[in-house]
């Protein structure tokens, strides 16, 4: 076995024990990139020098004895999260370059708990996309299959987790950005509680939404990974001022007999690739074999749940993405006077699918338009919220697939932006009613030539993330799912 | 102004909080900085940082609503308001739009005449700063920004449509700033900033009811601006009228330098700023704990000031009002009055002196009254030394006059220069007995009837003592004397 | 509703984005669909329904203390500008 197929968890217990260094560890990683990431294109920044003096820094503490919760293990960061004195571009032309004075809340907790950074991974523009194709730095290619997406936006995190090139990486959900791209590499994507993890230093895509999580190769090391990142921060108003949990310390605790487990009908629909419904079944039958009681139950607000999604969000876009003027950092393209100069600018450096949220954003928002899109999508959203509350009353968790399809073509759908939306339509409603998910792994089907895995997403109440992860912590042990092996 | 209009003025104020930092950042406040010190990833707006809000600055608005009887509302909302702009560094501002924090109030304004008029009060709300744009040097196709303002925070007072003179507006605006300074929440310098006005003007024939389309002039940095561009722009507005036009709705720049004002050339386009919540904050709900604290905390206002130096020491309305536009005013006057242990100096002689001719030397001078080279304990000494008759009205300007140059006690000085008052009748008989002797002339006129010439005979005496005779003893001593 | 050439000048000018007249067109199309797709809102009944702009149930905002936390480091600050000058952001001439 080689040392980047290690685990987060089975990586630091190792470097703990003495068993192996983080400097053997990171090299190894370092050497994968180094060998795989120009065609995988999973990393945008590979920081080999900053790495292996992190590295160093965490043996010496090993040495003297006093290792954090991950001491030594190195990780991916999506470049979403501004890290000091290391280019964040956010997937965008505008921001090549920028290097942040500051650290943001997340990865400052993650270097805090001892992790080792290794780079900064590919992801679709300011998050905006569901494929990671909108990214200017290229499309990043899923290992399930070379020709197929990741998905997005954290596709690079994604594709750097399933392909062995590091242990566990980082990445932001606001409408699946993390659960999508799990369920197409195989991967374990959790997307806590809106308020779990701090914003502060996660260049904004849509703030009501957006929130920071943990995507790895099982359960367990998800859970440790979301342990280390998450807290209350005092720098971010929407941080949830509540004690974390030890998520990790905690995932065989469930008694599956007297858990209840919610289907929605409205997820079984038209559209879901019947594929995948078998596999979702397939899991499903483990947990009626256990004795957990499973119900149908209605959410009914959900198909309008991608519609409202595709107006708040763009419309908090529009406004946070204001501040790349070309007047203080990032891209600036003169033009012959000032507003010139702001258009030029801004055209040069945002890329299409960008562009096209920011003018529907302004649409939506302007007078005239306003109470008619805008304050209409925050009513669904409370009625969609409404609806969760309600079956959250019956159930403890909520069990669906995360996307209607497998991992499609690089190119499929890029050209038809509603094409693309639909990708979100279960998992946009846990995210505008705030709630913790998790996209698990249930099995692998064939399409075409390629055997590519199939998510599932179990959905909890607010802060109720660990019996999420509970229920994704049976279920890993009752699959059959085997992650694939590195290339 | 044509007699035949009338003005129609309403007054926005930003009055900056005087608080240590920013509305939502840890940036320092100060005032005069070098550029962009005080400028952190906060007020720069760098990708992915949060605000956070000042409790300060809640506290403040809190304090004002009660000072304006107004509503604090319980919850309030911080907006965005979009556009772009370089001194604007995240294309939005955060404001309060929908829900402000204090609405529906009244601030009194007084009139020399003694009268008052409530003028009332839209909305304060809650607002950052922008930074500053510099364009007097470098080349003339670039600027230079400055962000140390950036996200200060302002107070945004908006009146209604209440004021008809500039004169008004002037007083309003005076008025204003005693409170703010009064509650010790925004320091009202003008010439530094920390308080500015945007007047909106427009007008009408008088007696119709209809407002005229008003414009808006930015920019109006001192009262004295405030009605001065209040006059040419009404003047403008009516002769636009006069020769057949029509009042175009925009926005207008004071000019201190020309006097005048002249259309913006830059957001000349129909402004859209696409208001909606700020999901980075939430509402700001205020407990009744809060509120109820920082009532009971309340310093004493201007206006109930006033009241009690009205009922406690027997002051006319103006008087009163003029004394408590400030808080050191206030203060300095009653520091006068009680200036000397177990005595209570004359009220009503002590504001004379206060607001005449102690505010008519600061005036020149061009020093306020915290500057003041005449303490108050000084000067409260002066009025007694009037009031136990030790020396005359007259005499005290002059001991006046020395206080002034050298700070020195009047006492001492009514000493060291032999001052005081003569009393002494029969000294004074002496004096008045050789002056009569020595103008029969003028003994003759005041006998056949002319008594004007009283002062005349009173006018030599005072020569003689240089002025120190006491004016009742020797006007009893002439009469006798002529008889 | 539909998206027309006006309102698409309009939306480019409050984004500060430029578009040829190919691209515009694009734009166009493609917003047409998307606010075609979104008007689907316009069929749910949402009568006495409260708009809901956050999933935070606090009872406040976080309010800070007045306290300075911040030092100057204007020259990190400034070291990602495209254009700096005596301390200054240098940018194209701001017309009042």
């Amino acid at each position: 076995m080689e040392l980047y197929e290690l685990g987060l968890k089975e990586a630091a217990d190792q470097i703990k024990a003495g068993k192996i260094t983080s400097v053997e560890l990171t090299k190894s990683y370092l050497d994968r990139i180094a060998s795989r990431n120009e065609e995988m294109k999973a990393y945008i920044t590979v920081c080999a020098d900053k790495a292996l003096e992190m590295a160093a820094e965490s043996d010496k503490r090993v040495k003297n004895g006093n290792p954090r919760l991950i001491e030594g293990v190195p990780v991916a960061i999506k470049d979403l999260f501004c890290t000091k004195g290391v280019q964040t571009t956010a997937g965008s032309h505008m921001l090549e370059g920028f290097v942040p004075p500051y650290e943001s809340t997340v990865t400052e907790n993650l270097w805090n708990a001892g992790a080792v950074m290794l780079g900064k991974t590919n992801m679709d523009e300011f998050a905006m996309g569901s494929s990671n194709e909108t990214s200017y730095f290229g499309d990043v290619k899923n290992p399930w299959d070379k020709t197929r997406t990741p998905g997005g936006s954290s596709g690079g995190s994604a594709t750097a987790v399933a392909d062995y090139l590091c242990a566990a990486a980082t990445g932001s959900d606001t409408g699946g950005s993390i659960r999508q791209p799990a369920a197409f590499t195989g991967l374990v994507g959790i997307k806590p509680t809106y308020g779990r993890c701090s914003r502060f230093g996660m260049v904004a895509f849509a703030s009501s939404l957006d929130q920071a999580g943990p995507m790895a190769r099982s359960v367990e090391d998800a859970a440790l990974m979301l342990r280390c990142m998450a807290g209350y921060d005092e720098k971010d108003s929407t941080s949830a001022d509540r004690p974390l949990n030890d998520y990790d310390e905690h995932l065989a605790e469930l008694d599956v007999k007297s858990l209840k487990i919610g289907l929605p009908e409205e997820y079984f629909i038209e559209g879901l690739d019947p594929v995948i419904k078998a596999e979702i079944d397939k899991a499903l039958e483990n947990f009626k074999q256990g004795g957990a009681e499973i119900k149908t139950v209605s959410l009914p607000h959900t198909k309008y749940a991608v519609p409202a999604y595709y107006i708040i969000a763009p419309a908090e876009a529009a406004s946070n993405l204001s501040r790349y003027d070309g007047m203080r950092y990032g891209l600036r393209v003169e033009g012959s006077n000032l507003n010139d100069t702001y258009c030029k600018t801004r055209s040069a450096g945002f890329g299409e699918e960008v562009k096209r949220r920011i003018m529907v954003g302004n649409y939506t928002l302007s007078s005239g338009y306003y109470d008619a899109y805008y304050t209409k999508a925050q009513k669904v959203r409370a009625l969609i919220a409404e609806d969760f509350n309600k079956v959250f009353e019956e159930v403890d968790v909520i069990i669906t697939p995360t996307t209607p399809t497998v991992a499609f073509e690089l190119g499929g759908k890029i050209t038809d932006p509603i094409a693309m939306y639909l990708n979100d339509v279960f998992t946009t409603p846990a995210s505008l009613a705030g709630l913790p998910g998790i996209s698990v792994p249930v099995g692998t089907v064939k399409d075409g030539e390629s055997e590519l895995p199939v998510g599932m997403q179990i959905l909890a109440k607010p802060f109720a993330l660990q019996t999420a992860m509970q229920v994704a912590y049976a279920h890993e042990q009752m699959t059959d799912f085997k992650m694939r092996s590195a290339e | 102004m044509h007699p035949d209009y009338e003005m129609v003025i309403g007054l926005e104020i930003h009055a900056q909080v005087n608080s240590k930092t920013k509305l939502f950042s840890g940036s320092s406040t100060t005032f005069g900085a070098e550029p962009n010190t005080q400028a952190n990833i906060i007020d720069l707006a760098m990708p992915g940082v949060l605000p956070v809000l000042n409790t300060e600055a809640v506290d403040a608005g809190i304090k004002l609503g009660f000072a304006l009887k107004a509503r604090v509302n319980r919850k309030s909302v911080f907006s965005r308001k979009n556009y772009f702009y370089p001194d604007l560094p995240k294309g939005y501002q955060i404001t309060q739009f929908e829900l402000p924090i204090v609405e529906h109030g009244t601030l009194t304004i007084d009139f020399e005449d003694g009268s008052t008029k409530d003028i009332g009060i839209t909305r304060m709300h809650l607002e950052e700063d922008a930074g500053k744009s510099v364009h007097d040097f470098g080349d003339e196709n670039h600027s230079h920004v400055d962000l140390n303002r950036a996200g200060t925070p302002l107070m945004e007072i908006v009146s209604e449509p209440d004021l008809r003179t500039s004169e008004e507006a002037g007083i309003y605006v005076r008025k204003m700033r005693a409170i703010l300074r009064f509650l010790d929440i925004c320091d009202g310098n003008m010439d530094e900033g920390s308080m500015r006005c945007d007047v909106n003007v427009s007008v009408r024939k008088k007696g119709v009811t209809e407002l005229g389309t008003r414009c808006e002039i930015k920019n109006v940095n001192s009262i004295r601006s405030v009605v001065k561009s209040i006059d040419y722009e009404a003047s403008r507005q009516i002769d636009v009228i006069e020769s057949g036009g029509e009042i175009a709705q925009q926005t207008r720049l004071w000019d201190e330098a020309k006097g005048t004002t002249r259309a913006m050339r830059s957001k000349e386009d129909a402004h859209d700023y696409r208001y909606f919540s700020d999901p980075d904050i939430l509402p700001l709900c205020l407990t009744e704990e809060r509120i109820e604290k920082i009532k009971q905390a309340m310093p004493e206002l201007p206006d109930e000031m006033k009241a009690r130096f009205i009922t406690e020491y027997e002051l006319t309305n103006y008087d009163a009002s003029v004394l408590t536009l400030s808080r050191a005013s206030a203060s300095y006057y009653e520091r006068t009055i009680e200036a000397e242990e177990g005595k209570k100096h004359d009220p009503k002689l002590c504001a004379n002196w206060v607001t005449g001719e102690l505010f008519g030397a600061l005036n020149k001078m061009g020093k306020d009254i915290t500057q003041s080279p005449v303490s108050p304990e000084n000067l409260g000494e002066l009025v007694g030394l009037i009031q136990d008759k030790t020396i005359s009205g007259k005499i005290a300007k002059q001991v006046f006059e020395e206080m002034l140059e050298t700070g020195g006690a009047p006492k001492k000085i009514v000493e060291e220069k032999g001052l005081v008052q003569i009393t002494d009748v029969s000294a004074l008989d002496g004096i008045v007995k050789d002056i009569i002797a020595n103008n029969a002339e003028t003994v003759e006129q005041y006998k056949s009837g002319n008594q004007r010439v009283m002062g005349f005979f009173v006018g030599q005496v005072m020569k003689q003592t240089q002025g120190k005779a006491n004016p009742g003893i020797v006007n009893d001593l002439l009469r006798q004397n002529l008889q | 509703m539909s998206i027309d050439i006006q309102t698409v000048n309009k939306l480019a000018n409050l984004s500060k984005l430029e578009f040829d007249d190919t691209g515009k067109e694009e734009v166009r199309q493609k917003l047409n669909k998307i606010v075609e797709f979104i008007s689907q809102l316009q069929e749910v009944d949402t009568e006495n329904i409260e708009p809901m702009a956050s999933t935070v149930h606090a009872t406040s905002t976080r309010e800070r203390e007045d306290k300075v936390t911040e030092e100057n480091h204007r020259d990190e600050f400034m070291a990602n500008a495209p254009q700096t000058e005596m301390g200054f952001f240098v940018v194209p001439r701001v017309v009042e």
